[in-house]
């Protein structure tokens, strides 16, 4: 069992759903390098970085600047080359492949920019998929959000029964969102989101990430748009894998409203 | 054309040569197993095709070297002068046709021979056959040896001699050693040597048949035995190349039935000796079963060649797409694909010639214990390859033409969009059927369901996958099942001997009154408890009533065994009698009475042998009502009581004896009491008529399990390649998987699912295409191979179990070999496979 550090965050979430405790993220002196045909990439170089429950991070920086590198870390999927990465104070750098697998079934939640749903299974069949997988942790006992719930609250409640293929590309992205959501996890990481919807559409996506924050889930979003940068709590630059700024958006936070790009 | 456009598409062909390679490495587990389907298919297809042909070959070879006669004279009732016979032979109007005479005398004789154990000595019967010598040893139908040396020019005058082979192995005799002959000569053998008379063991038939030891010596030497100086009954001739054979054998019968009336002569051509007859007549009939085979298992080899290709082709949809957006012509989208493909098909087909040699190598040397020919070829029969590799080379081609025309009717935004609308994998949405079958309401959890939904949502590739390995299970349901079928008559034939008290089967040299000395020797053995005479007669059967008369059913060979029905040590199970009681009329083999369309209370025709009471022979044909029938499979073994024997003019004559032995008295001990005795031909204990129901389905069974082992092979390399295609085409949906933590473990079990599904779906349509398949193999194959045998369209729980255990255990637990890949999985380079 992982053991948790973090106080509990109990405000109900904006879906409905209440998170659990949520953890505190710690990344301190990270790097990652990668060697490729006798070369040596540096991914993330040196990287302290300290994320606290309920916040909504945006990690900035353009393609190569090692953002997504820091999403995977973060979220268990991947182990730094130096420095050491813990969640809810589990050194997940020393962590078993079984212990990662663990923090990312109890822990985290994903939001892929391709949406990754399973196309075999209609959109409440996904949703479920998170709660499933959330069942299938610790004892057992451990409950999950209704997935039809879940649905209805990020506007797809009638669109239960329909295949992947068969729904837009927000659509699909709402579904991978309350697939997320659906597993209860306190943390939820973004990655690119809004990277291959239309901007109403990725406005209203983002309007949903921002409402899991306010209900206390710690989420990050990882992306080049500098403009969606303007809602967060916190913006994180990055330029070649080295953290250039941390801190709050430039020019005060804006509402989800006032974005455009 | 210019120079730079001719150098700027030779950069082009060579980029898409180099980019299939790369495909090629990249996958080069799953074009290993690709190309090795290919090579089983077109290997085993050209091997098993291959048969008639190596056959006749080696037959042609090892006939050349015995240098078989083109014509034999057989003198069987005399001993005349070779002197006499030569100047007839000499006399006819073609005799300058005639290129060589050789002489030759037989000599039946008892004989005795070191016991296996070599502890004393067993008395078999025995056939010393005189051969001249002045050549250096027969030039027709050459001695060919095998151990030991042979005879030669100076053993002329000797007391030398040779053990033909096929007795030696049948004996268990050593390849040399000394034997003693009746009358107490001894006679050392140097050697052994295979001869074409004597190929084939002497045993023919099922029961009663003569098995005699068989020793070459110099023929003075077998004529001073024989008390025949100068006498022969045997003349072989060696024709001139474009003699009329036939036209020769009418003008010898007509000069010798003039010039040696009392010595009457059977002529045969070379092409008319029996084992030859055997040997070439059965390529005809047996490689109908093959070519079945070889096409069965080139059909399932093409049907996955076919599925495994086009889902590997299907995975590069999206690079089409990227090439038609970059304004590729349609035409040029298939390039790389079907260059892949086409490698593949290259690669198999080559391995196919290996496997095609090995394949040939076993089937022959299974053929060389069965039938010891001096030479047996298999060489490489281009034509039955080529015809395979075709097959082989067309079907990958053919499975990439669907997915590129599939990507070509997309629009290159939808092509390349693909992947991300069905969520990263390269499975199409399928029609409105997989719509349907999508909408299929599922209980369990969303993991419980997902195999399932796999499963629905492309039903053509689940299928063709399914088709892929119903195929190889089919051929193996076939394989099995003949061999089950072979296996059940074998077992139906022993199960029908071993009724009642065991017995052994004496055949005597000839026909004796049953109240003869010899039976009563026979009777009087302490090793002896009872001894019941029957006759064993060989006849001909027309139906002379119901559908088979009507009809003009062939006529059928029967070996008709005259037997107290009442009283017998052994008596057939009697079936569908006409009347109860003991039957009063023949009883046939059910095969025999459903071949000649009679049954029970009809009237059958036989043409049979009757002894006068001057002890002469004449042929006559005698009706018979047909009384009932037994349920041995061999077909032409039919009873008749001993009360219709006057009918038959064979009243109180034997030829045969049914012996229980005394408590106490084992097999081998009754054996050599009886072997010792004389007038005693052959001893077979009911274990030994086992042996030979099995033996003579033995052959099938043997070249069967090669068959069967090969198309085992062939479907786990379907089941392994089709899982390892699958955790392919799922390698973004296992990452998305892990992404959200679950296990290993629980990945592997979804795709175990998804495979027992897709295996039990293959399994159900491989064992039901089997059946069949059995059903129509037995049914309009073996009957023509095997006419003499009842074979019943059999498969056995046995045969269903591996079948299951193959296509649903095996292709169920394939997706464990991807485990090491999960288990590895980079899941942040999986996660961004398209992105």
């Amino acid at each position: 069992m992982i053991a948790r550090t973090a106080p509990a965050v109990t405000d109900q979430a904006a879906d409905g759903t209440v998170p659990r405790s949520v953890p505190r993220v710690d990344l301190d002196g990270v790097g990652r390098r990668y060697r490729t045909a006798g070369n040596e990439v540096v991914a993330l170089d040196s990287v302290d970085l300290h994320l606290d429950e309920g916040e909504f991070v945006v990690v900035l920086g353009p393609s190569g600047s090692g953002k997504t590198t820091l999403l995977n870390l973060v979220g268990a999927l991947d182990t730094p080359t130096e420095g050491r990465v813990r969640l809810g104070g589990v050194d997940l750098t020393t962590a078993s492949r079984a212990q990662r697998a663990r923090a990312r079934r109890e822990l985290t939640s994903f939001v892929f920019q391709s949406f990754n749903l399973f196309p075999a299974l209609t959109a409440l069949e996904n949703v479920r998929f998170g709660a499933d997988v959330a069942r299938r942790s610790g004892d057992g006992t451990r409950t999950a959000p209704d997935p039809g719930d879940v649905l209805d609250r990020v506007g797809l409640g009638d669109r239960l029964h329909h295949f992947p293929h068969q729904l837009s590309g927000g659509e699909q992205q709402r579904v991978a969102i309350a697939r997320a959501l659906a597993t209860g996890n306190p943390i939820l990481l973004a990655d690119e989101p809004t990277g291959e919807l239309d901007f109403t559409t990725g406005v209203q996506i983002l309007g949903l990430l921002q409402q899991q924050a306010e209900a206390g889930r710690t989420v990050v979003v990882v992306t080049h748009n500098r403009e969606i940068s303007r809602i967060a709590d916190r913006v994180v630059e990055l330029s070649s894998g080295r953290i250039v700024r941390d801190g709050p958006p430039r020019g005060g936070r804006a509402a989800v409203t006032d974005l455009h790009w | 054309m210019s120079s730079t456009r001719r150098t700027s598409r030779h950069r082009t062909s060579s980029l898409w040569l180099l980019w299939s390679w790369r495909d090629l490495r990249r996958q080069w587990v799953t074009v290993t197993a690709l190309a090795l389907v290919i090579a089983i298919g077109t290997g085993a297809s050209a091997a098993l095709s291959s048969m008639s042909a190596w056959r006749r070959l080696s037959n042609d070879a090892s006939y050349a070297r015995f240098a078989l006669h083109d014509l034999l004279l057989t003198f069987e009732e005399s001993r005349p002068e070779a002197v006499d016979v030569l100047a007839a032979v000499r006399s006819v109007p073609h005799a300058t046709a005639v290129d060589r005479m050789e002489v030759g005398l037989d000599l039946p004789a008892q004989i005795e021979v070191p016991t296996t154990a070599g502890t004393g000595q067993d008395t078999l019967p025995g056939l010393v056959v005189g051969v001249p010598l002045d050549g250096g040893g027969p030039l027709i139908d050459r001695l060919l040896v095998t151990s030991g040396r042979g005879l030669r020019a100076d053993d002329a005058a000797g007391t030398v001699a040779v053990l033909d082979a096929t007795s030696a192995e049948s004996a268990g005799l050593p390849g040399t050693g000394t034997v003693r002959i009746a009358g107490g000569t001894r006679l050392p053998y140097v050697g052994s040597v295979r001869s074409a008379e004597h190929l084939m063991s002497d045993a023919s038939g099922w029961f009663g048949q003569v098995e005699r030891t068989v020793l070459y010596a110099p023929l003075p030497l077998v004529q001073r035995l024989a008390g025949a100086p100068g006498r022969i009954d045997r003349v072989a001739l060696r024709l001139a190349p474009g003699t009329d054979a036939d036209l020769l054998r009418t003008e010898l019968e007509t000069t010798l039935a003039t010039r040696l009336p009392g010595s009457p002569v059977a002529i045969a051509r070379g092409d008319e000796d029996p084992a030859f007859r055997m040997l070439y007549d059965d390529i005809d009939t047996d490689q109908r079963l093959w070519n079945v085979l070889s096409l069965m298992i080139l059909l399932g080899a093409a049907l996955a060649t076919f599925s495994l290709t086009t889902r590997v082709v299907t995975a590069q949809r999206r690079e089409m797409g990227i090439g038609l957006a970059l304004g590729l012509r349609a035409p040029a989208l298939a390039i790389r694909p079907t260059l892949f493909a086409l490698q593949i098909a290259l690669m198999g087909a080559l391995a196919g010639v290996g496997v095609g040699i090995l394949l040939g190598r076993i089937i022959t040397g299974i053929l060389a214990d069965m039938i010891p020919l001096p030479v047996w070829l298999s060489p490489f029969q281009p034509g039955d390859y080529v015809r395979a590799a075709l097959l082989g080379i067309a079907v990958p081609l053919v499975g990439v033409v669907h997915p590129v025309l599939r990507a070509m009717r997309l629009s290159p935004m939808d092509a390349i969009a693909t992947s991300r609308a069905t969520g990263g994998t390269t499975v199409s949405r399928g029609g409105r059927f997989a719509g349907w079958l999508r909408a299929v309401p599922l209980p369990g959890s969303s993991i419980a369901r997902l195999p399932v939904r796999h499963v629905l949502r492309a039903p053509g590739r689940t299928l063709i996958t399914s088709a892929g390995i119903g195929a190889a299970i089919a051929v193996l349901v076939v394989t099995s099942g003949l061999m089950d079928s072979f296996a059940a008559a074998a077992d139906r034939g022993i199960a029908e001997t071993d009724r009642g008290p065991a017995t052994t089967t004496v055949a005597l040299d000839s026909v004796h009154p049953v109240t003869a000395g010899e039976v009563r020797s026979i009777a009087g053995l302490p090793q002896v408890t009872a001894v019941q005479p029957t006759l064993l007669v060989g006849a001909v059967a027309r139906p002379g009533s119901g559908a088979g008369a009507d009809a003009g059913a062939e006529p059928l060979d029967l070996a008709v065994e005259v037997l107290d029905l009442d009283t017998a040590l052994w008596a057939p199970t009697i079936e569908d009698a006409v009347a109860p009681g003991p039957p009063r009329g023949i009883v046939l083999a059910r095969k025999a009475a459903t071949d000649l369309g009679v049954g029970p209370g009809d009237e059958i025709r036989l043409e049979h042998p009757s002894w006068r009471g001057d002890g002469a022979v004449t042929t006559v044909t005698t009706a018979f009502t047909v009384a009932a029938v037994h349920p041995h499979p061999v077909r032409s073994l039919a009873f008749l009581d001993t009360s219709a024997a006057s009918a038959l003019g064979v009243a109180g004559l034997t030829n045969q004896l049914r012996v229980s032995p005394a408590p106490g008295v084992d097999e081998d001990e009754l054996r050599r009491a009886l072997l010792a005795t004389p007038a005693v031909a052959s001893v077979r204990s009911a274990s030994e008529a086992a042996d030979a129901l099995r033996d003579a389905v033995r052959e099938f069974v043997r070249m069967l399990t090669v068959v069967g082992v090969l198309v085992l092979l062939l479907a786990l390399l379907i089941a392994v390649n089709a899982a390892r295609i699958s955790a392919d085409e799922r390698t973004r949906e296992h990452a998305t998987m892990f992404a959200f933590g679950l296990r290993t473990g629980t990945v592997t079990a979804m795709a175990m699912v998804e495979s027992l599904l897709v295996g039990l779906l293959g399994t159900g349509l491989g064992v039901g295409l089997g059946a069949i398949g059995t059903h129509w193999a037995v049914v309009n194959l073996v009957t023509g191979t095997m006419p003499e045998l009842d074979v019943r369209p059999t498969v056995a729980a046995a045969t269903l179990l591996v079948a299951l255990a193959l296509g649903v255990l095996a292709v169920a637990t394939a997706p464990l070999l991807t485990v090491r890949r999960l288990h590895r999985m980079d899941i942040p380079a999986a996660l961004r496979v398209i992105e």
